[in-house]
């Protein structure tokens, strides 16, 4: 219990160190990361939830195989989404499966990063605005898709974005301006007011 | 503790799965900057030839060869050079974005500096004649090559505009020398020697380019030679030897 709380206060680079001597500190790693990967794998695509884990076993793997090439340059969460990332895309390529609906997690907080962003009016009930969102979001194209779970529901940084998708960062500002564009434009299509 | 992990935890054991070695990732990173580099490196070599080229290309034949300077231009651009340095820029960029950051850089950027970054060090090989160093290797070990710069002999190969190139193929004497052609035909050239230069490899075998009027079907009056590009030494400007006739 005592040594479980020790390995709570160690960062994420130092895990890493630790898991290349001892296959048992990487359960740390995992620990620490099953939560986040599970939900982003299950936003970015349209697979089920036994799927997913099954993707994210992959995923702790390949990590795990790979830890000598983890760059300390980079936020370990940074690479770690970028694995997963890439595992995604090389299991929707085999699988060639489209994502159809998706069975995402939007919570307040959330909501009020897209509406400032978006141009969201606060005063529409939350129920037919989270639906809307995920009509929306499930409607458009993978790349735009991803950058906008990236930025508002993953919360994360123009650089960890950049980090993850492998982009320059002038790309991915673009990429996420065009991606509103797009939601808007959605928006419009589906004929929802929000 | 969830399944999954433990899961994981159990199939690493199983399975014997171990971290892969550091030398591994190092050594494939270090391959990708070597071939970044040798590309970035041949295609500065390629600018090096491309100026050497340009320098030499006989400008002040351009209203004699094509009328105007635009179409001379494009007659004797360096094509072969441009595609090379083209290829090798896109080569450097490939390997280069394939680098552990080099995804942070943007295309323009990469392709702008790797573009830049070739011509300043093509400058510098052609400045201790490397362009012309290899336009010579190529031009002596290749077959191919000659035919690749059609420019040439679209310029020299034109007896009866008193442009002509060819290979020296008689012992010099009182001025006249014996020539074969680029399509092969042999020409008795005469003209009296005024002055000499090394630059210009006037001996058996020597190739030059010859700027006069054909007497005949067979004889050709030499008013100036110029050494064939790779040929006699490098030089700014091209070489002139004044014959008298």
């Amino acid at each position: 219990m005592a040594e479980n709380k020790n390995f709570r206060k160690k960062t994420d680079e130092e895990l890493v160190s630790l898991a290349l001597g001892n296959q048992g500190h990487f359960l740390c790693l995992m620990r620490r990361y099953e939560g986040k990967l599970l939900a982003f794998i299950l936003r970015i695509s349209n697979y089920s939830h036994d799927e997913a884990e099954d993707i994210l076993q992959e995923v702790f793997i390949k990590i795990y195989e790979n830890l000598n090439d983890f760059d300390t340059s980079l936020k370990f969460s940074s690479w770690a989404y970028r694995i997963t990332h890439n595992q995604v895309i090389s299991h929707y390529r085999k699988v060639r499966a489209r994502p159809q609906s998706l069975p995402l997690d939007i919570n307040e907080k959330i909501l009020a990063n897209l509406s400032s962003d978006l141009d969201i009016e606060k005063e529409i009930e939350v129920g037919y605005l989270k639906k809307a969102i995920k009509k929306v979001l499930a409607n458009l194209d993978v790349k735009y898709r991803e950058v906008l779970i990236l930025k508002f529901l993953e919360e994360r940084s123009y650089q960890e974005i950049s980090d993850i998708l492998k982009k320059p960062m002038g790309t991915v500002a673009t990429l996420i301006n065009r991606a509103k564009k797009e939601f808007k434009e959605e928006l419009d299509r589906q004929k929802i007011k929000i | 503790m969830s399944d999954l992990t433990n899961e994981v935890l159990e199939k690493i054991k199983e399975k014997h799965i171990k971290p892969k070695p550091k030398w591994e990732f190092i050594l494939k990173e270090y391959v990708i900057w070597v071939f970044a580099g040798a590309s970035f490196l041949v295609g500065s070599l390629a600018v090096a030839v491309i100026i050497h080229m340009v320098r030499n290309n006989d400008w002040d034949l351009c209203d004699r060869v094509s009328g105007n300077l635009l179409s001379f231009i494009f007659a004797t651009l360096p094509y072969v050079w441009l595609l090379l340095l083209a290829a090798f820029v896109a080569l450097a960029y490939y390997n280069f974005k394939h680098t552990k950051s080099g995804y942070r850089f943007s295309l323009r950027l990469l392709v702008t500096g790797s573009i830049l970054a070739s011509i300043f060090l093509g400058i510098f090989f052609y400045s201790i004649g490397l362009g012309w160093t290899i336009d010579k290797a190529f031009s002596a070990r290749l077959p191919f090559y000659e035919r690749l710069m059609f420019h040439r002999r679209m310029i020299w190969g034109n007896p009866e505009r008193g442009m002509m190139a060819g290979r020296i193929i008689s012992d010099l004497g009182r001025g006249e020398f014996s020539l074969r052609d680029l399509d092969d035909k042999v020409w008795m050239m005469h003209g009296q020697i005024s002055s000499t230069t090394p630059w210009v490899p006037l001996r058996e075998r020597g190739m030059i380019k010859i700027i006069g009027e054909p007497m005949d079907n067979f004889n050709f009056r030499v008013r100036q030679i110029r050494p064939w590009p790779g040929c006699g030494w490098p030089s700014l400007a091209p070489c002139r030897i004044i014959f008298r006739p």
